[in-house]
Formats: C-alpha cells, structure tokens, sequence
C-alpha cells in the first residue's frame, strides 16, 4: 500500500498526531483535501513517487 | 465483603474528533441519540394496551462548541464543512480517544448542519452548537486502529 507523508500544519492535533509532527497515512482523497485547504495538514510527500514536493524525478529526467 | 460500586460514568475526557482534525479541547457537551421513530400498531383483539414497533432510525449528534477563528481551529474546520454539505467522519469517544472495551468511540459517517457563526452577549464565550446527523449506520470500535 502506497503512503502519504503529511505534516500537521494547523492548532489542533490530526488523526492523533500533534502540531508539527509528520505522518504517513492513506487518506481518502476527499478527507485528504478538506484537511489540506483548511490548513491542518500538508502534504511532504506525494503518493505517487514518495519524492519531497518540487523534488526532481532523477530517473526520468536523464 | 468487596462491594462493587456502580457504573456512574462522570464525563471528563470524552474526545470529539471532526473529519481527522481533534476538536476536544474546543467543545463542552455532547448528545448522541439514534432513535427510531415509535409506529402505532395497535390493532383490534389487543389486551388494551397501544402496541408499538421502531420505525426509521435517525442519527443527531449535538456538540457545544467554543467558538474561535484561530488557524486550523474550530471556525476553519466546521465551516467548510457547513458550507459543501460533504460527508464526513465523526468519532466521539467517551473516555478519550483510544479505542478499548471499555471505550467504545462511536464512529459515523455524518452531515453537518445547524452551524452558529456567533452566538452569546457581551462578557460570555461565544459558542457554537452544531448538529451532525448520521448518513448510515454508526460503529462502536472498541479496537484501536492504526
């Protein structure tokens, strides 16, 4: 099962994990962009490539 | 002889968990009902006595909240949430956040309405009472999860 890695961005605890942490968890879709628009979490790793964001893809850029 | 006292629960610790985000520290009171309607069924040859079947069920859930507007907090969560009509996940557990037997966090599907952008006077903290009401059945996990 593929992985998110997010980091808790917002006040208040998310999914039991306190402001600051980072966890990996697979999110619904919906449930994932909820939390990101309201600030609670963002994303530190994309599902896809599991690559920090704006990280360049080495294999596929040779 | 050992006497055991009875089961009195006194409500301190009950977590309050909205779409992931825990709201615990932001809310004073919750009601849980999931009554179904009572459908007359009385009929001829009875004993005297009105008889009654359950109906459809409801689902409301009534929590209390603190209102505020801090980043991530009570406002920026239940907002958008009253806003989109999305379907999201509520758990409330009785003692705590942690699943046990003896802790049996309700856990539903749910809808949100009845959302109070500011209420109270002067002097008084501004609270914030909403109404979640289930979309299916609700489940009593008593397993913690990952």
């Amino acid at each position: 099962m593929t992985m998110t890695t997010y980091k808790v961005t917002g006040a208040l605890a998310y999914l039991g994990h306190q402001p600051g942490e980072t966890f990996k968890a697979d999110l619904d879709p919906n449930q994932e962009r909820r939390a990101i628009e309201r600030g609670a979490i963002t994303k530190t790793r994309s599902k896809a490539s599991d690559k920090q964001e704006g990280e360049q893809d080495v294999r596929n850029s040779a | 002889m050992s006497v055991t006292a009875p089961e009195k629960l006194i409500l301190r610790d009950v977590s309050v968990n909205v779409d992931g985000t825990d709201l615990t520290t932001r809310a004073r009171s919750v009601t849980i009902d999931t009554s179904a309607d009572e459908i007359d069924v009385t009929a001829f040859g009875g004993s005297g006595w009105r008889e009654f079947e359950p109906g459809l069920q409801a689902g409301t859930i009534e929590v209390e909240f603190y209102q505020g507007f801090d980043a991530g907090g009570v406002h920026e969560t239940l907002w958008p949430l009253s806003q989109t009509h999305e379907e999201f996940v509520l758990k409330i557990g009785p003692k705590g956040a942690t699943e046990a037997v003896t802790n049996p966090v309700f856990t539903a599907n749910v809808k949100l309405f009845g959302y109070r952008y500011l209420q109270g006077e002067v002097g008084v903290a501004s609270m914030n009472p909403v109404t979640f009401r289930l979309t299916g059945a609700p489940t009593l996990d008593t397993t913690p999860g990952p």
